[in-house]
């Protein structure tokens, strides 16, 4: 290798270096890589029914009950719902507890449908950083139960 | 200015005036999924536009055209703007919820809410999977 080339290698790494260790010095750095943790309590409860929903939707599935697609289309938006929702209380996601109805979607349905009254409620009543992540968990909600009512 | 709602009722106007243009280019059951939505666009114009007004709120007029996304020419290109339509209905609501409070925050969320639900049907009625999205309204 050229020294010249090994020259300019040194000398972009030391100014990497130097920015990082100034960009790590300034608040900008230190806010971004830092979570947001709730401490209001507001979200546990929509973090726990997403981690149920998800449980449940998957339990359908083990079950045979039939729409397989469709079910795990909508446990991944939960299982979404439910990351982000972990991350903000500062925890794992949840496992859930799995509830399998008779009828299996009538019992989604109405699952679905007290998920989003939840969300929306807790949406309403949030500190303006969780608003946004609240409202649309509770339109996504609104379009699950839109889509099994059509099942 | 909190408890702005116009970001969402300009959507609307747009929204409507989109349905208009794509509407006559589908037939059969995409027709009628066209004709319910733009009535529920309708229906929430004419309530976002009387909170406002009760309030003493300014109420954005509606202009007489709008630049659309897509210009429809075909089935395909119209059920390609409404699907565009839905979306950016979604983010303006979305988008009017962090200043807002109370009545004007629920009113922001079920209309989030209503556009999910609208763009997740042309999804399926078009055949695009996943139909529903974990975070409506986001771009």
């Amino acid at each position: 290798m050229p020294h010249s080339q090994l020259s300019g290698h040194t000398r972009r790494a030391v100014l990497w270096g130097a920015g990082i260790a100034t960009l790590s010095g300034c608040g900008l750095v230190r806010t971004d890589s830092t979570p947001i943790i709730d401490n209001t309590g507001a979200l546990l409860p929509v973090l726990r029914t997403a981690a149920d929903q998800m449980a449940g939707l998957q339990a359908a599935i083990d079950a045979g009950a039939g729409h397989e697609a469709t079910l795990e289309m909508l446990r991944d938006d939960h299982a979404a719902h439910a990351e982000a929702l972990a991350k903000l209380v500062g925890t794992d996601p949840p496992a859930g507890d799995a509830v399998v109805g008779d009828p299996v979607v009538g019992t989604l349905i109405e699952q679905e449908q007290a998920g989003y009254d939840q969300a929306l409620e807790a949406c309403v009543a949030a500190l303006p950083e969780y608003v946004v992540l609240l409202g649309e968990i509770a339109a996504c909600r609104a379009s699950h139960v839109d889509v099994l009512g059509e099942l | 200015m909190a408890d702005d709602l116009t970001p969402g009722l300009i959507c609307e106007y747009e929204a409507i005036f989109g349905y208009g243009d794509a509407g006559p280019h589908l037939t059969g059951a995409e027709r009628d999924l066209a004709v319910r939505a733009e009535q529920a666009h309708r229906d929430r114009r004419d309530a976002v536009m009387t909170w406002l007004a009760e309030r003493g709120q300014e109420v954005p007029a509606a202009q007489p055209a709008y630049t659309l996304p897509v210009e429809p020419v075909d089935a395909a290109s119209a059920r390609d703007l409404i699907g565009r339509l839905e979306e950016r209905c979604a983010a303006a609501w979305r988008s009017v919820l962090p200043d807002s409070t109370e009545e004007a925050r629920r009113i922001a969320v079920e209309a989030l809410a209503a556009t999910a639900i609208s763009a997740a049907r042309w999804r399926r009625m078009t055949g695009v999977t996943p139909s529903t999205v974990a975070f409506p309204g986001r771009t």
